[in-house]
Parts: C-alpha cells; sequence; structure tokens
C-alpha cells in the first residue's frame, strides 16, 4: 500500500484568531503545527469586542460573574487592562509556539466586532484557524477544558465532494501529524445521496494512500454541525468557503479549534 | 611411718586400649548424631520441642564449643520434617486505615502467588483502563451526555438571549461572565446614543436589563445543577466502564481466591479503589518531583501490589531459623524508610520481616549472650512471646520516646518455639533475676561438659572423631590416633576417667592432625600427626611460658631445685592466658617469730591475694594451734609470702605448702628444694584435691628437665588427685626411668616427711618435728608471758595482767 503524501494546499500565511479560552490553546497548536507543516507565516490576532467596550461606557452597566453568581459594576479601564493581560499572555505563547517549530510570526491586536475583523484581517491569509468565539459563547460555562488530545479524531466538512480537495489535504495534514482518525462529515438530504457522495471521496482519499470514517449529516444547519462536532469529540474542525462561514457565523458553540480554507 | 613412694610409671597416665577397637581406621565407622553422653540434654531437648504449649521454650545450656548448637540443629532438622509447612504472610495496603497495613494470611506457597497475581493485575490495569477510556463506546457515551446538557446550556441561554433581542437588548459574554445591553442591529448603543434616549425609554430599558438579569441568574443557577447532574453521569459512566474494563480481572481472582474471605475481602476493596482513582490510570503520572513527591502517598500503582513477608519456599517441613545478629529489628522486623527531599517517608511495601517472622511455625535458635546484648531483643523476644503476637514497632515507638506518625501494621499471630543457647551462668542469672524467664522458658535442657571414660564411650569418641573427619573431607584416623585423641580429651577433661565433650576443639584437634598428616603425605591420621597437632597447639601459644622458664633459669626468678632450705618451699602456680593454660613453680617463704598469734599472709595484705586464697592460710593457722598449741596462747607471729610474685594469687592450692614451709620455719628443719608441692589442707591437715594438677607437674618438670633431672626431683601432689593424671609422656618416661618422681600424699605429716626426711611425728614424739614445732611454740609461748610479767611490773596502779589480752591464758 502506497502512503503517498498529500498535496500541500498553498498555505503561505496563517491567522488564528486567539483568546483566552482554551479552545484558543487547542488553536493555536492547530495553527502552530500547520504553520510548521506548510512552512508558512503564523498571524495572531487578538480582538478587543467593540460591544463591551461601549457595554462599560454605559452608567447601568453590571457584570453578572459566572463563579459568584451575583451582580458586579465594571468599566472601561477595567476592560482594557484585562485585555493587555490576556493580549500580552497571548502574544508570549504565539512566540513560544512558533519559535520552537522554527516558524515566522506575528501578532496584532485590533478592537471591533470580531466575526468583522476576523473577515477583515483573513483578506491577505490562506488559512484561518478561529480560536475564539465570535459572539457570545455559552459553551464556555460548561467546559471547563477543550479537547487538545492530539487523537482526538479531525473532523471534515464535505460540502461538495468534487471541491473538497483543499479541505480534504489540511484534514489528512492534521490528521496525520497527531496520528487521529479522519472524520468525513458529509451532507446529504438522503442516505443514497450520502453514500454515493461518501463512496466518491473515500475513493478520492485512497489515491492519497489514505482512509477515513464518514458520518451523514442530514443537513447543514450549523445546530447539526455543532451536535456532529461534540458527539465525535472533535480535536479539530475543517472548513472550506471561510468568507461564507465567517459571514454566516454561528460556529460559537464549536469547543475545538476552526481551521477554515479558502 | 614410712615415706610415701612415688607413683608408678602406669598411675600417670591411662592409656586408651586401642587394642579393643575392631576398626582399622574410622573411616569404617557409622556417623554419631546424637554426640556422647548427652542423653539428659538430649531427653530435655525432645520434651520442650515436642510440648507444642506457650511458655516451653528451651534453654540448651553448656560450654561454648560443646557442640550444643550442632546437637539441637540436628534434633530440629529431624523433627522439622515431620511438622506441617506454616503460612505465607503478606502485608497489604488498607485502603480504609493507609497507616495500618493489613496481614493476610495464606498457607504456603500461596502468598508468593497473590504477589505475582496482584503484580499482573496492576499492569493489566494500566493497560486495560486507559484502553476503555480511548474506545469508541465510551467516547459516544460521553459524547451523548456532553451534547444533552451542552443542548440544555444552548437553549436556557437562547432564550434568555432570544427574550433580550424582543426588547432591544443583547446579552453579550464579558470576561468574568454576562452582561446585558441596549443595542440596535447587533450592536451596543454608544454612551451617547443612549443618552439621547427619552428618559422613558431608557427606564424600560433598564427595567427590562433588571427583569433579564433575574432570567440569567436562575439560568446560570440551572446551569450549575446540571453541571453536577453531568459530573454524576460522567462518573457513573466511567465506573460502569472500569468495571467492564477490570470487573471479569478481579473476578477470575476472587475465584481463585475464594477460599479465602481475607483475600476476597481485600479484592473488593481494590476494585472500589481502582474505580475511584480512575484518572490515575487513565493520566498516569509522569514522575513526582518536588512536594508533590512528600504528599504522594504510594506511586505507581503500588498500593495494589503485595508485600510478601514470609513466603515459604519449596522447602518442606516447619522452618529452623538461626540468627545469628539478634538485634531488636532483626528480631521482630522493621519499618524501613526512604529518604525524598531529606525526609523520610515509608509504606507498606518497606515492612521487612524479622527472625520471628521467618520461623513462625517453627523454630528459632538464638545465643542467650548475644541476645542479651542487644539493646531491647530481650524485652521485645518477651513481649513477643507473652502475647503471642507479632507487632512490628520502631524502637522509638517501643519505648514512647517518639509520637510521630508511622506504619502501624497489623499484628500477626506468633507460634514458635525459641530455642536459646548460652551457658550456665546466663540461666541461673535469668532464673534468678528475671521472674518472666521461667514463664516463658520452662525447659532447661543441660549439656555435660565431660562423659565416663569407658569402652563405650571411648568407641563413640572413635566414631564422633570419623564423623567430623566424614563432615569436613578429612583423612580418617587409624587406632592409634584415635587412642590418643582419646587420652587428649581426658587430659582436657583433667581427669584419666572422663572424657571432654567439648566438640569443637575435638574439631580442632582433628583439622589439625589432618593437616599434618597431609604435610607428611599420609592417607590415613596416626598418633603422630596426632602428637604433632597438640605439641603444635602448645608451641603456639607458649612464648610466656618460654620467657618464665627462661627467667628461672637465667636465675632471675629465684628456684631452686636442688638442695635444702628452711623456711622455703616450692609452690607451684597455674596461669590462663587466653585457651592456653602453663604452670610454673613459685618460691614459697615463712618466717616465724615471738607475737600475739597473728599470721600475716603478705599477698592479701597487699592485696594481692584473693579470697579463697586466705581461706586456705586460715585454715591453717586453725590447723597449728590445734594441734600444737591447743592449751597455750599461739605466740608466734608468721609471715608467708609467694616471693617474686606480682599478680593476684588465687585458689587454696598452695595452703599445704604454705603449712609445710611454715612448719619447717617453726621446727628449724630445712626442706628439699628439689620437690615442690600442690595440694590444699583442712583443719585436720588431710589434703585435698586441687585443680590443673598435670599442668603443674609438667610445669615443675619442665624447669627440673631444663636444669637436669637428678633423680631426686619431683612432685607431691594430693592422693585424691592420682585419678586425673594424664601426663605428658616424657614426664611418664622419666618417672619409669627414675629421674623424675610424683609423690601423692594423703596428709600433711606425709608431705612433711618427705620434703624433710624427718618423721613428722606427735608433739610428744621425741625427735619429730611435731616435737620440735611443739617446743617452740611452748618457747614462744613462755618469752611472752614473761614479756607480760614484765609489763606488768613497770606499769604501776595497774593489776598484773588485768588488762592483757592474752594475760591469763
Amino acid at each position: 500500500m502506497s502512503t503517498a503524501t498529500p498535496e500541500r494546499p498553498a498555505g503561505g500565511r496563517i491567522l488564528v484568531a486567539l483568546d483566552a479560552s482554551p479552545r484558543s490553546l487547542a488553536a493555536l497548536s492547530t495553527a502552530s503545527a500547520l504553520a510548521a507543516e506548510l512552512d508558512a507565516e503564523l498571524a495572531g490576532l487578538f480582538v478587543e469586542d467593540s460591544n463591551l467596550h461601549r457595554l462599560f461606557a454605559l452608567p447601568f452597566a453590571r457584570e453578572l460573574c459566572l463563579l459568584s453568581g451575583e451582580l458586579r459594576p465594571s468599566s472601561q479601564a477595567e476592560i482594557e487592562r484585562t485585555w493587555r493581560r490576556e493580549a500580552e499572555i497571548l502574544q508570549r505563547r504565539l512566540a513560544a509556539a512558533a519559535e520552537q517549530l522554527q516558524v515566522r510570526w506575528s501578532f496584532q491586536v485590533a478592537r471591533g466586532r470580531m466575526a468583522t475583523e476576523v473577515s477583515l484581517h483573513a483578506q491577505g491569509f490562506d488559512l484561518v484557524v478561529l480560536g475564539r468565539q465570535a459572539g457570545s459563547s455559552f459553551m464556555a460555562v460548561v467546559q471547563a477544558t477543550a479537547r487538545t488530545r492530539h487523537a482526538d479524531p479531525v473532523l471534515v466538512l464535505i460540502e461538495e465532494s468534487t471541491h473538497a480537495g483543499p479541505s480534504l489535504d489540511l484534514g489528512l495534514l492534521l490528521a496525520r501529524r497527531s496520528g487521529a482518525e479522519l472524520v468525513l462529515l458529509i451532507p446529504a438530504p438522503d442516505e443514497a445521496a450520502y453514500r454515493a457522495a461518501c463512496s466518491e471521496t473515500l475513493a478520492e482519499l485512497k489515491t492519497r494512500g489514505a482512509a477515513a470514517r464518514c458520518v451523514w449529516l442530514p443537513g447543514l444547519e450549523s445546530g447539526q454541525l455543532i451536535r456532529a462536532v461534540r458527539r465525535e469529540a472533535a480535536g479539530c474542525l475543517v472548513l472550506a468557503d471561510r468568507d461564507r462561514v465567517l459571514r454566516q457565523g454561528g460556529l460559537d458553540d464549536i469547543a475545538c479549534p476552526i481551521v477554515l480554507s479558502r | 611411718m614410712t615415706p610415701v613412694p612415688p607413683l608408678t610409671s602406669d598411675r600417670l597416665i591411662r592409656r586408651c586400649d586401642t587394642g579393643r577397637f575392631d576398626f582399622t581406621t574410622t573411616a569404617e565407622l557409622d556417623d554419631l548424631g546424637e554426640g556422647i553422653g548427652q542423653m539428659r540434654a538430649i531427653e530435655a531437648a525432645h520434651f520442650g520441642i515436642g510440648m507444642r504449649h506457650a511458655g516451653y521454650n528451651l534453654y540448651v545450656m553448656g560450654q561454648p564449643g560443646s557442640g550444643k548448637r550442632t546437637l539441637i540443629r540436628q534434633l530440629l532438622d529431624q523433627r522439622k520434617a515431620e511438622e506441617a509447612k506454616p503460612s505465607d504472610w503478606c502485608y497489604v495496603h488498607n485502603f480504609g486505615q493507609p497507616h495500618k497495613p493489613r496481614a493476610i494470611c495464606l498457607p504456603s506457597g500461596l502468598g508468593a502467588r497473590l504477589r505475582d497475581d496482584m503484580q499482573q493485575l496492576v499492569a493489566e490495569l494500566q493497560a486495560a483502563i486507559p484502553a476503555v477510556f480511548e474506545g469508541e463506546d465510551y467516547r459516544r457515551r460521553l459524547a451523548q451526555i456532553d451534547e444533552e446538557y451542552a443542548e440544555r446550556q444552548s437553549q436556557a441561554f437562547g432564550t434568555v438571549g432570544d427574550d433580550a433581542v424582543k426588547h432591544g437588548i443583547v446579552l453579550l459574554r464579558t470576561p468574568n461572565g454576562f452582561s446585558f445591553a441596549p443595542a440596535k442591529d447587533d450592536e451596543v448603543l454608544a454612551p451617547d446614543d443612549y443618552d439621547k434616549l427619552p428618559q422613558e425609554e431608557k427606564t424600560r430599558i433598564e427595567q427590562e436589563i433588571g427583569r433579564l438579569q433575574e432570567a440569567l441568574e436562575k439560568t446560570i443557577r440551572q446551569v450549575h445543577q446540571w453541571r453536577r447532574e453531568r459530573i454524576e453521569r460522567v462518573r457513573k459512566l466511567n465506573e460502569e466502564a472500569v468495571l467492564f474494563a477490570v470487573g471479569h480481572l478481579i473476578d477470575e481472582l476472587r475465584s481463585a481466591y475464594a477460599d479465602y474471605p481475607e483475600v476476597c475481602s481485600y479484592l473488593n476493596e481494590v476494585q472500589q479503589n481502582v474505580i475511584e482513582s480512575i484518572d490515575e490510570f487513565r493520566h498516569p503520572k509522569e514522575g513526582l518531583s518536588g512536594l508533590a513527591a512528600l504528599t504522594s502517598e504510594l506511586p505507581n500503582f503500588s498500593r495494589f501490589l503485595v508485600n510478601l513477608l514470609v513466603g515459604r519456599d519449596e522447602a518442606a517441613g516447619a522452618p529452623v531459623v538461626y540468627e545469628d545478629h539478634p538485634t531488636y529489628q532483626n528480631l521482630l522486623g522493621r519499618v524501613e524508610h526512604v529518604s525524598q527531599l531529606g525526609a523520610l517517608i515509608t509504606n507498606f511495601l518497606l515492612i521487612k520481616p524479622g527472625a520471628l517472622h521467618q520461623a513462625n511455625g517453627g523454630y528459632l535458635l538464638l545465643d542467650a549472650l548475644k541476645l542479651l546484648s542487644q539493646p531491647f531483643s530481650w524485652e521485645g523476644l518477651k513481649r513477643a512471646l507473652s502475647t503471642r503476637e507479632l507487632r512490628i514497632e520502631s524502637l522509638g515507638q517501643m519505648v514512647s520516646l517518639v509520637s510521630t506518625v508511622s506504619l502501624e501494621p497489623e499484628p500477626i499471630p506468633l507460634d514458635v518455639k525459641v530455642v536459646l543457647l548460652g551457658n550456665r551462668m546466663l540461666y541461673y542469672l535469668l532464673a534468678q533475676y528475671d521472674p518472666e524467664f521461667g514463664e516463658l522458658f520452662k525447659v532447661a535442657a543441660d549439656f555435660e561438659d565431660e562423659v565416663e571414660r569407658s569402652a563405650d564411650n571411648d568407641l563413640l569418641y572413635a566414631r564422633l572423631i570419623g564423623t567430623l573427619a566424614r563432615r569436613e573431607k578429612l583423612r580418617p584416623f587409624d587406632r592409634e590416633a584415635v587412642g590418643r585423641v582419646i587420652e587428649h580429651g581426658a587430659r582436657r577433661a583433667e581427669d584419666a576417667h572422663k572424657l571432654s565433650t567439648h566438640v569443637e576443639s575435638l574439631a580442632d584437634l582433628v583439622r589439625q592432625a589432618d593437616y599434618w598428616a597431609a604435610a607428611e603425605k599420609r592417607e590415613v591420621v596416626t598418633r603422630a600427626d596426632v602428637e604433632r597437632a597438640i605439641a603444635a597447639q602448645i608451641r603456639r601459644s607458649d612464648r610466656m611460658r618460654e620467657r618464665s622458664h627462661e627467667a628461672i633459669l637465667r636465675g632471675i626468678l629465684h628456684i631452686d631445685t636442688a638442695g635444702e632450705a628452711v623456711g622455703q618451699i616450692n609452690g607451684l602456680s597455674v596461669f590462663q592466658l587466653g585457651d592456653f593454660t602453663f604452670a610454673q613453680p613459685s618460691r614459697i617463704t615463712a618466717n616465724t617469730r615471738l607475737g600475739e598469734g597473728e599470721l600475716v599472709d603478705i599477698q592479701r595484705e597487699v592485696k594481692l591475694g584473693g579470697a579463697i586464697h586466705s581461706k586456705g592460710v586460715l585454715i591453717l593457722a586453725s590447723f597449728l594451734a590445734t594441734r600444737y598449741a591447743a592449751e597455750q596462747p599461739l605466740s608466734l607471729s608468721a609471715s608467708l609470702v609467694f616471693e617474686q610474685t606480682y599478680g593476684q594469687v588465687e585458689g587454696d592450692s598452695a595452703s599445704l605448702a604454705e603449712l609445710c614451709v611454715l612448719l619447717s620455719s617453726l621446727a628449724d628443719v630445712p626442706i628439699r628444694q628439689a620437690l615442690a608441692v600442690t595440694g590444699s589442707v583442712d583443719q585436720f591437715g588431710r589434703v585435698q584435691a586441687i585443680g590443673a594438677v598435670n599442668d603443674k607437674i609438667e610445669g615443675y618438670f619442665d624447669v627440673c628437665s631444663m636444669r637436669g633431672l637428678t633423680g631426686e626431683q619431683g612432685v607431691l601432689i594430693p592422693a585424691s588427685n592420682v585419678a586425673h593424671l594424664m601426663l605428658r609422656q616424657d614426664v611418664v618416661d622419666a618417672a619409669a626411668a627414675g629421674r623424675f618422681h610424683v609423690y601423692a600424699v594423703e596428709t600433711v605429716d606425709e608431705a612433711l616427711e618427705r620434703l624433710t626426711g624427718v618423721p613428722a611425728g606427735t608433739p610428744d614424739e621425741p625427735g619429730s618435728l611435731g616435737q620440735r614445732v611443739a617446743q617452740r611454740l611452748k618457747h614462744l609461748a613462755e618469752l611472752r608471758r614473761s614479756f607480760a610479767r614484765k609489763s606488768a611490773a613497770d606499769k604501776p596502779g595497774r593489776e598484773a595482767g588485768g588488762g592483757h589480752e592474752y594475760g591469763d591464758a
């Protein structure tokens, strides 16, 4: 059996959106691994949410603390201090990860809406790895730690099997690097369509000397995708057509890093 | 009275009649297993070994080197084969009280099996548990639980978020929680825009936000409750998974050890603890460091291992253990510690057995002296025997000096027979001063130091020689060699009619004779080899004797072996240097003069005389007064001294010589210096036996021999010592040739006649030595009376003799 190396996607620059969450650490790990594999530059992005900034300028602004369940006043100065501290930590982590893997790196801080800023900054990048939620996340309340183990499966969403090449390559790359299982999420209206798409994609994979497991998604709604990711305990989710994904949003409740290709 | 004739040479040694032996060499003789003449001790040992009741432990007493340990060991080895092999003992972790490890008793051989089984179980658990948690089934079920709760939360927060949106408000995630803010098109209103809103709108927004915050608080409380529920469900799932993974492994062990409830109970606890320690198996620690190492009780799942404290090997029967170094810990076991970051820590795997553990169910042999020399060992042994259980405590705990928490292993029932090997003095001291000794050591086996020298015992001796030679792979002994060894055995016993049972010295002689036989390239050990071995033994040890003899020959030590002298006699002194004994003559002199009846023992005055020596001197003073001055004051002052001796003089074996020299001085009759005298004397002038008679005769013989034997020289010994004579061949030969003599005397009179050539006679017998002594004493008494009268006359106003002690005597 041949073990041909998958065709490496052209990935000269990788953007990783970071925050202080555990998911962000996993994303940094994924992004730096990709950067090392693809010999790409790694750029960290920390977005200061403008909505929060405005919120704490309002006279009645209160924060409902998760730990204590108490309402407490806050201020713009406090949130700015918090952001500065988080940004410094993330920059140090990014630098450490990049230096360990001998990867070029940069780091920048932007203020605005998360989705907007990521979309805006993603323009010059080949890959985007989401390590922070675009909006308010509820999962963070219950997920103490994101899954960061290498052996957790790599999920690839195959929207159209004929155009799944770059996503498959990325997924295969990540799976092989971490020794994880490759799982293909195949949306199809019925089982026959699913089976056809599955066979076609597996055949495509076979030419690259790889195998995978297929999972049927009855629809492409974000809820179904999120449930599949949870069920499979995914270590990483690879999505294509990043502009559409960033535009649509709705992936805040996914706990694992999301790799977005063009 | 006819002077005492010298002993004939055949009375100076009792030869072994080797003609009675019907063997050529000892190779033809059977082994001797039970020693010689130890039937009393063997019967006592059999009784003690056979009594299984508490307190019937043995004290085996006898001289060091008497072979008692070997003999007892042989008896025990014979006995142990008939007894059942005792149990194995293991210590396991006590999951309820970790500082009190549990003891488990198993039939012999099963302890090692349990240890191996548990080791195997741990290895399998380490592989099986992570595997099941990595498995697809487990991950799917965990994901289902997570998904269910995640959806519940999403819905709950979504409901609040949707409610907020309906009222123009958004729910925002903040660094520490959540907050609500008025928004337009998903954008939070800027403060300026908010200020521009009508007051009613502002009021409405703030009221709505207040309401939404209350709703969010309820949701968060609900989420916390769900989280707890989720944790519980995950815990149950984990238990289920672990039980699936390890249940069958532990079930197999339960079946294998179904007959042993203690093991089954332990396995139940193991299973429960494995379930509680899932994370440890799933994510094993790479290695502890720093303070974590100190707080970690047991690394690497070793709490599931088994400490096989005592495991019986394949050898059948009860154990027989000899502990050569009976320290408290070697005897009763110990809990060892290992150092981590300068602190000492321990665990149940570091519990080590003591000799009592090893011997439990069997026999433990201990040297009494070594046991008593070790601090706390005797106390510890007595406590264990009294309570009949083995409790491992540190010395600090035992004497309540420390109260730090350490391990307190569960005590183990003790069923052991202790055999103490020691000398008689220790036995009697313990019996006298330790009230528990009699309760715990009810049986005494007393080993004989010597046995009757009979034909049967001679043959047994020969078999013993053969046994020793065979055991140590030495050459066999021919009959004559055996005969010489027997004669030496009698000499060691200091009795021509006894044989020494001191096996160690016998074994030494046998080994050394073999050495000389080898040097002569002989296949069989002969009498000449034995002679040479004995001579070489003496030669190696007699440096001091040579120096002493040299001093005598050079005249530095003044000893006359010819001529006559008044008030001077040759006594005989014995010197003990380690294992070597020799004798040499000592010049004893006496002076007599007018006095008040005091007999001055100069040795005693300068504290160089022992109590027994002083007793001897006092006895002869009594004899003197009774025989020669029964009806008049003993008006002499006499002094006795061992000339040129600078050490302690002890024993009464010189009292005959002292009496003779004293009488010589009193009677002014010279003593023949060619003779030496040994023997003690009673108040009636009877001569009594003394010790080391052979050494004494040979010591004087050597000095005379070096100066040249004249035929006049000889030694006077007590007649009762004739039975002890086992003299050297050269002495016997000289006696046979009439060049040296041994005289056996029964009374002081016989001795005096031989020493002076003057009849001893009675105080009334004209010309006798007795009459001369009596006359001298009478003369001294008269002188004293005259001095007393004169003294009274010189003191007017005082009644004559009124104040004098002996005035009217």
